[in-house]
């Protein structure tokens, strides 16, 4: 600021307009030490996929930890050199690459963060206990389940245990379910298996406002553990009506877990304004059928599509996290004969 | 050219003394004019009886006066046979001028290229904090291992970019008190206009404030009495824009080398 003598301000002139008093621009110039503020903006959103193909988003950041035949460093893509025959264990070796890494590319300054992780993929435990992956990110973790190997669910084990150690929100997907799944998109058609999930991902991180609010309103009742089901441009000429759409949500988890483990039910609508109220009331039927409920909560996006199709989503706080009983058997049977890969002793 | 030139004198004239004929040597190391005379009468003359040499030091500030065959170099005013010895003398005396007018150039110049290099810092640090609020997560990437590890890594990169400029303003407020003995106050305060204006049109370029950067444009201009192309440099990079104006620097600093 330049200001003469006499308190005039603004004179931008080598002597005052309004006194002619000399303005000091020598003392003016100590004030070029200063350099105008500005603050630093983050995307809303980061989102970090590891041993899953990254899916990009609109407004987050999205990168991926892989394993390749070389080590390889880039801003969106950490590649570990695989190692060959390699477990969980060994990849714990590269915790200070990761955690230098995930520093380097600024991860944890969004203010949602997302990490999504195939838990069967040895690399998935090394990110689950990395330091710089914060304490409020939430996990979607695909985990194993009867379909996989005893390896695979030692590995998913070890992954689960970690997160569940610290304490992170999970959304739950077993690899049967995301195999299994189907997506359908008017602009990019329909969808199957990884794909699939990777489109309903990406519609996570595009509502990521909603299904955070979801998790830390979970969290504060202290629910961690979370399933989902999914129904993705439906209309009424597949289902009936909306009531038979939500309805079959019930047979759709992501993963098996007992209703009665069920304490809180989030619904998110993406759909045409004029089905809202028909979607409310569907809602309020659907989650009267579970009786330990503690929580409920339902949001309405508006989007209008040329069918007038529309998403729902239901998030399902649980009680107690139903993969890991299902993966112990296959767990032990591993750890009893490789004992370096019991999870307790990592700890 | 000898050290010491010295000539034949005529009709010296110092204060209330008078000589009509004698020495006068320039000696260039101690920059000092000496004039020996001869007393009047003929014996005196063929004895080469001499008086106490009048000796003078001479300044940059000293009067010289040359207008052939009448010399006037500060209090003595004296004659000389031929040119060429006029030449040699007032080339000697003038010497303390012309080096006192080398240094202050010098010093202008001095400071002149430390302010612009001041800006020029100050210039990059803007640019790289600019960066850092367009792609936080790129620029960081590629910041040194010490910021990645620092507590905060964005408080670690803004410290280290303004750390280069900081350190170089104290340099040019010295150079600037340096000059103040050698040029006139007016000049100096135009040439910190400047700095000014162009240190103030790097922050209207760094906040995209069109107010800001017409003001700081207008005090170049009246600092300079030169008119700028605002519209030419309002979409330059915050470098470009610094390195553009820094020649109006310049030009102040050789309009005062002229006139000084």
């Amino acid at each position: 600021m330049t200001s003469c003598p006499n308190s005039h301000d603004d004179a931008w002139d080598l002597n005052c307009p309004q006194c002619l008093a000399r303005i000091d621009y020598g003392e003016a110039c100590r004030g070029l030490l200063k350099l105008p503020e500005a603050s630093v903006s983050f995307e809303m959103a980061e989102a970090v996929f590891a041993a899953t193909p990254k899916t990009p988003a609109t407004n987050a950041f999205t990168c991926e930890l892989a394993t390749g035949p070389e080590k390889h460093v880039e801003a969106d893509t950490l590649t570990l050199k695989e190692i060959e025959g390699g477990t969980w264990r060994d990849y714990l070796e590269e915790d200070e690459t990761l955690r230098k890494w995930l520093r380097r590319i600024s991860i944890g300054r969004s203010r949602h963060k997302l990490l999504i992780m195939d838990t069967t993929k040895p690399i998935s435990v090394l990110a689950a206990g990395n330091a710089s992956i914060d304490r409020d990110t939430t996990v979607v973790a695909i985990t194993a389940d009867d379909t996989s190997t005893p390896m695979e669910r030692n590995t998913s084990y070890a992954a689960l245990k970690t997160i569940h150690g610290r304490k992170l929100p999970t959304i739950l997907v077993t690899s049967s379910y995301a195999e299994n799944l189907a997506a359908f998109s008017e602009s990019s058609g329909l969808s199957r298996g990884r794909r699939a999930l990777n489109q309903i991902i990406t519609g996570y991180i595009n509502q990521i406002r909603t299904i955070s609010s979801f998790i830390e309103r979970d969290r504060k009742i202290g629910i961690e553990a979370h399933a989902l089901s999914m129904l993705i441009s439906a209309n009424e000429i597949v289902y009936r009506d909306v009531d038979a759409a939500i309805e079959t949500q019930r047979q759709l988890g992501s993963t098996p877990y007992d209703e009665e483990d069920v304490l809180s039910i989030r619904l998110l609508a993406v759909s045409h304004w004029e089905r809202f109220n028909k979607i409310e009331r569907a809602y309020r039927r659907f989650r009267s059928r579970y009786t330990n409920l503690i929580d409920s909560e339902i949001s309405l996006s508006e989007a209008d599509t040329r069918q007038r199709l529309y998403d729902i989503h239901i998030l399902y706080g649980l009680r107690r996290d139903p993969v890991i009983p299902l993966l112990r058997e296959g767990y032990e049977a591993v750890a009893k004969r490789i004992p370096s890969l019991r999870w307790e002793d990592h700890r | 050219m000898t050290e010491k030139p010295e000539a034949e004198f005529t009709n010296l004239r110092y204060g209330d003394r008078s000589y009509p004929h004698g020495r006068v040597v320039m000696d260039r190391e101690a920059d000092t004019i000496t004039f020996i005379g001869e007393k009047k009468g003929l014996i005196n003359r063929l004895l080469r009886r001499r008086v106490t040499p009048i000796r003078e030091k001479i300044t940059a500030t000293t009067t010289i006066k040359a207008d052939y065959p009448r010399v006037t170099i500060g209090g003595a005013a004296f004659e000389l046979a031929d040119q060429e010895s006029l030449q040699s003398i007032v080339d000697a005396a003038t010497r303390p001028r012309r080096e006192e007018k080398q240094r202050i150039e010098r010093l202008i110049l001095d400071a002149e290229k430390t302010a612009e290099r001041f800006l020029v810092e100050r210039g990059k640090a803007l640019t790289n904090i600019h960066d850092l609020i367009i792609e936080p997560r790129k620029t960081l990437m590629m910041a040194e291992e010490q910021i990645i590890d620092a507590a905060e890594p964005i408080e670690a990169y803004r410290k280290q970019a303004s750390e280069g400029f900081e350190d170089v303003y104290s340099e040019v407020t010295s150079k600037i008190n340096a000059l103040r003995s050698h040029v006139k106050e007016d000049d100096i305060q135009r040439i910190c206009a400047v700095i000014y204006g162009v240190g103030r049109a790097q922050d209207a370029l760094f906040t995209g404030d069109e107010e800001l950067l017409s003001k700081s444009l207008t005090l170049i201009e009246r600092a300079t009495a030169r008119s700028l192309r605002p519209e030419q440099l309002r979409n330059l990079p915050i470098t470009t824009l610094t390195t553009e104006l820094c020649t109006e620097l310049n030009t102040i600093a050789l309009n005062i080398i002229d006139t000084a």
